[in-house]
C-alpha cells in the first residue's frame, strides 16, 4: 500500500479530493439520499479512513490510463449513485490484468447499464480477510458505529458489535475483541495480525463523521479488507438525510 | 445538575388532592396506605367538599392549608390535573405526583392534556412525577404514597421502575427475600421528571448504595448514557431492560442500518455506561442485595466448600464457566484442613466436607479458605441456611416415630437455629475480616426463615447463580479498576 492511501486527510488537503462537506452538500442539493462509492470514499478519506487508490472515469481511454498509472491488476466497477448491487448486476470486475480487460469491462457496463456511466479504476487490494465497519443514527442514541465480519455473509453470520459515537480508544479495542470471530484478527493462516491501531482509528472515525456530518444518517464499509495487517476500505456507502 | 429530590422522597408535609372517603377510590386508597405505611410527616388530605377522611381534616383547596406543602399527591380525574398544578404553582409546592391516568398513554386528548400540565410546571418550579405513576417510597420518612399496599423495609437499595406493575411487584419480593429500599418512585409517563433524573439523584443520594432501574425506553439516550457513566464509578447501577426487539430498522439502506436493533444499540450504551445489566426479575434483586452488602473480590479466583460433591462438581464447572477460576488450593490450607474433616474428604478445591454434621467443622474449613491469600471470593454449597434443611429431618423424625418426645423436637429446633445463627455471624465476620465475599446455595429455602437472615448472608436457590453472581462482583470491581486507571 502506498503512502498516500493510508494518509487520507493529506491527500483531501492537498486539494486532490474535493473536501467532504462540498460532496454532501452537492449531493443533496441533487436531492439525492445516496452517495457513489466513489464521492463516500473521499469523505472517508478527508476523515483519515485508509481508502483503497482509485480514479474515476468516464471514457475507456481514461480508463486505461488510470489503470496504467495504478499498475496491473485493477478492479473496475460501474460508479454512480443509483447503482447498487453492483456485483449481482455484474458490473464489477476484478482482476484485470490488460488494457483490453479494462477496455472491455467499460463497454460491457455501457451496455449493461443502457446509458453513460462512470467506471472507478481500483488497485486491487490483497486480502482475504473482510470486515465491515459502519455508521448509523439510532433514533434514541444518535450516531453509533458498528464493527464486525463483512463480505458477503454479513447479514448471515450477524457476527457484529456497536458502540454508541462517540467512541474511546477502550470502547473501539473492545469492539474487536466482543465479535465471535475476533480470532481473525490475529495471526491468520500465514498472515500477519490486523495493526488494531489503526483498525480502532477506523472506528473513532466512523463515529467522529456521525458527531461531525449531521446529513450522513448511515454509512457501509464492506469489505474493509486487511492487507497485509492494515484495514483499506476497498467498497462504501453512504446514505444521506436526517437533521439538518 | 441533578434535581434535589430529598423532599420529594422525605417530606416534611404532604397533601392529598382528590382524597376521598370512597372505599374503592385512590383517593382513599392511597391515603390508607401512606397512614398505614407509618408516615413521620404530617398530611393534609385535600377535597372541595371537606370534613373528614380517615380520622384527619380535609382541606377544600392547597391555598387553605395553613403550613408549608412538600408534596402534593394528585388523585382526581384528568381534567382536574391542571387545576391541582396551577394550585401547587401558586403555593410555591417543590414536588407534585400525579397518579391520575389518562394522560399520553390514552391518546390524543391525554396527550394535549399531559403537555398543557408539564407547561404548567415548567414554567413555575413545580416538578412532576408522572402523570400515570403508582406513586413513591421513601423509607427514610416512613413514606409510601404507592396505589398498591406494598411496605417495603428499609434499606440501602433506591430504584426507579417505568412500569409501576413490575417495580411494585419487585418491591413484593423484595419483601420475602430479604432485599430492603431507601427510595423508590415509577416514573409513570415522565410528563417532567424522567427515568435519568432520578437515577442522577440516586448518584448522589448518601443513602443509596445500589441503583436499580427498569426500563421500557429513555426519551434522551445520549443524557441517559452521560448521567450513569458518572455515577457507575462510584456506585452500581443494576438495569433491567425490557420490550427489547433486535431486528433493525426494515427501510434500512445499509447492512449497518439492517444489522442495528435498538436491542444491540441499548446494549452497547449500557456497556459504554458501566451498567450491570440483568435478564430476570429475580436476578436484579438477588444482585442489587449482593452489591449493597458484599465486598467486592479484588480477583476472579474461587474457593468453593461444599457438602456434597456433586454440587462442587456443578458449581466448578458454573464459575468456569463464568469466567472465574477454580484455583488449587495452598498445601499448608489442606494441612489444616486434614485435622477437622474425616481422611477422606476432597483434600482440593472444591472443599467437600463429605457430609459431615460437624458445624464446627464446617466452620473451620470455611475461615481457613476465607483467609487463603490466593482466593478473592467463595462459595458456600448446603451449609448455608441449613437450620432449614435440619429442622425439616427433626420434623420428618416426629412425624413418623411416636417415641420422639416434642419438648426434644423444641430443643433441636431450638439449638439448629442457634448454630444458624452462630455460622452466620461467622460469616458476616469472616467477610469483614478479609474483605472477600462469601455467597452461599442451599437445598431447601425457606422465605419465611430467611427474612431474618442478616443481609450480608446470601442464599441463593441454585449454585449457578451463586457463580454468576460472584462473576458480576468481579466483573464490576474489574470496570471501576479500569476506569479509574484511566482517570
Amino acid at each position: 500500500m502506498d503512502a498516500t492511501e493510508r494518509a487520507g486527510t493529506e491527500e483531501a488537503e492537498k486539494g486532490s479530493r474535493p473536501p467532504a462537506a462540498a460532496v454532501i452538500e452537492s449531493a443533496l442539493g441533487e436531492g439525492r439520499t445516496t452517495l457513489s462509492e466513489y464521492e463516500s470514499k473521499i469523505v472517508l478519506a478527508a476523515y483519515g479512513v485508509p481508502v483503497v487508490e482509485e480514479r474515476l472515469c468516464s471514457t475507456a481511454e481514461e480508463a486505461r490510463r488510470a489503470a496504467e498509472e495504478i499498475g496491473y491488476p485493477v478492479a473496475v466497477k460501474a460508479c454512480s449513485p443509483d447503482i447498487t448491487h453492483k456485483t449481482e448486476r455484474g458490473l464489477v470486475a476484478l482482476g484485470l490484468m490488460l488494457p483490453e480487460g479494462v477496455q472491455a469491462a467499460f463497454e460491457n457496463f455501457q451496455r449493461e447499464t443502457g446509458w453513460g456511466v462512470s467506471v472507478v479504476v481500483q488497485r486491487m487490494v490483497k486480502g482475504r480477510r473482510e470486515f465491515l465497519a459502519g455508521m448509523k443514527r439510532d433514533e434514541t442514541f444518535g450516531p453509533c458505529v458498528l464493527f464486525g465480519v463483512g463480505g458477503i455473509m454479513t447479514e448471515v453470520l450477524r457476527d457484529v458489535s456497536f458502540r454508541v459515537a462517540p467512541l474511546t480508544l477502550r470502547d473501539a479495542r473492545e469492539m474487536m475483541s466482543e465479535i465471535k470471530s475476533s480470532a481473525l484478527l490475529d495471526e491468520f493462516r500465514g498472515a500477519v495480525p490486523v495493526d488494531r491501531g489503526e483498525l480502532a482509528a477506523v472506528l473513532l472515525n466512523l463515529g467522529r463523521i456521525g458527531m461531525e456530518l449531521p446529513r450522513v444518517r448511515e454509512i457501509d464499509i464492506n469489505p474493509l479488507v486487511i492487507e497485509k495487517g492494515h484495514p483499506v476500505a476497498v467498497d462504501a456507502l453512504m446514505v444521506l438525510g436526517g437533521n439538518s | 445538575m441533578a434535581v434535589d429530590m430529598t423532599r420529594l422522597f422525605a417530606p416534611r408535609s404532604l397533601a392529598l388532592v382528590g382524597a376521598s372517603n370512597s372505599f374503592m377510590k385512590w383517593g382513599f386508597i392511597v391515603l390508607a396506605n401512606i397512614l398505614s405505611g407509618g408516615y413521620k410527616g404530617k398530611i393534609y388530605p385535600v377535597n372541595p367538599r371537606g370534613g373528614k377522611i380517615l380520622g384527619l381534616d380535609v382541606y377544600k383547596d392547597l391555598r387553605s392549608i395553613p403550613d408549608e406543602i412538600d408534596v402534593v399527591v394528585v388523585t382526581t380525574p384528568a381534567a382536574g390535573v391542571p387545576g391541582a398544578a396551577r394550585q401547587c404553582a401558586a403555593k410555591k409546592v417543590p414536588f407534585m405526583i400525579t397518579i391520575t391516568a389518562g394522560f399520553s398513554e390514552s391518546g390524543d386528548e391525554g396527550k394535549r392534556l399531559e403537555r398543557e400540565v408539564a407547561e404548567i410546571v415548567r414554567g413555575s418550579g413545580v416538578r412532576m412525577v408522572g402523570p400515570n405513576t403508582m406513586g413513591i417510597v421513601g423509607t427514610g420518612a416512613r413514606l409510601c404514597a404507592l396505589m398498591p399496599p406494598v411496605k417495603p423495609q428499609p434499606g440501602a437499595i433506591s430504584f426507579v421502575a417505568q412500569s409501576g406493575n413490575i417495580g411494585s411487584q419487585l418491591l413484593g419480593l423484595g419483601q420475602v427475600m430479604g432485599v430492603g429500599f431507601h427510595n423508590f418512585v415509577a416514573s409513570g409517563n415522565e410528563g417532567d421528571l424522567r427515568v435519568e433524573d432520578y437515577i442522577e439523584f440516586f448518584g448522589e443520594d448518601e443513602k443509596t448504595r445500589v441503583i436499580m432501574a427498569y426500563i421500557e425506553g429513555v426519551d434522551d439516550g445520549r443524557r441517559f448514557l452521560d448521567v450513569v457513566r458518572r455515577i457507575t464509578p462510584r456506585k452500581p447501577v443494576i438495569v433491567f431492560k425490557a420490550g427489547q426487539t433486535r431486528s433493525g430498522a426494515r427501510a434500512a439502506v445499509s447492512h449497518t442500518g439492517a444489522l442495528a436493533g435498538s436491542r444491540d444499540i441499548y446494549d452497547a450504551a449500557f456497556r459504554q455506561a458501566g451498567v450491570i445489566k440483568v435478564s430476570a426479575t429475580d436476578e436484579m434483586l438477588d444482585l442489587a442485595r449482593a452489591f449493597a452488602y458484599l465486598p467486592l473480590p479484588k480477583g476472579n479466583r474461587v474457593g468453593i466448600v461444599t457438602w456434597g460433591g456433586g454440587w462442587g462438581v456443578v458449581t466448578a464447572d458454573a464459575c468456569e464457566d463464568a469466567g472465574l477460576n477454580v484455583v488449587p488450593l495452598p498445601t499448608d490450607v489442606i494441612a489444616k484442613i486434614d485435622s477437622v474433616l474425616p481422611p477422606y474428604w476432597s483434600r482440593g478445591n472444591p472443599v467437600d466436607l463429605v457430609g459431615t454434621l460437624n458445624r464446627e467443622a464446617h466452620r473451620v474449613a470455611l475461615e481457613l479458605i476465607v483467609g487463603c491469600p490466593s482466593i478473592d471470593g467463595i462459595i458456600a454449597l448446603g451449609i448455608f441456611g441449613a437450620a432449614t434443611f435440619f429442622s425439616e429431618l427433626v420434623a420428618n423424625a416426629s412425624n413418623l416415630s411416636e417415641n420422639v418426645p416434642p419438648e426434644l423436637v423444641q430443643t433441636y429446633m431450638k439449638e439448629i437455629r442457634r448454630e444458624d445463627e452462630k455460622f452466620e455471624s461467622t460469616v458476616v465476620t469472616l467477610m469483614d475480616r478479609y474483605n472477600k465475599p462469601i455467597v452461599g446455595a442451599t437445598v431447601i429455602r425457606n422465605p419465611q426463615a430467611e427474612r431474618d437472615v442478616p443481609r450480608q448472608v446470601l442464599v441463593f436457590s441454585t449454585p449457578e447463580k451463586a457463580a454468576r453472581a460472584l462473576w458480576r462482583l468481579y466483573e464490576y470491581q474489574r470496570y471501576r479498576e479500569s476506569v479509574h486507571r484511566e482517570t
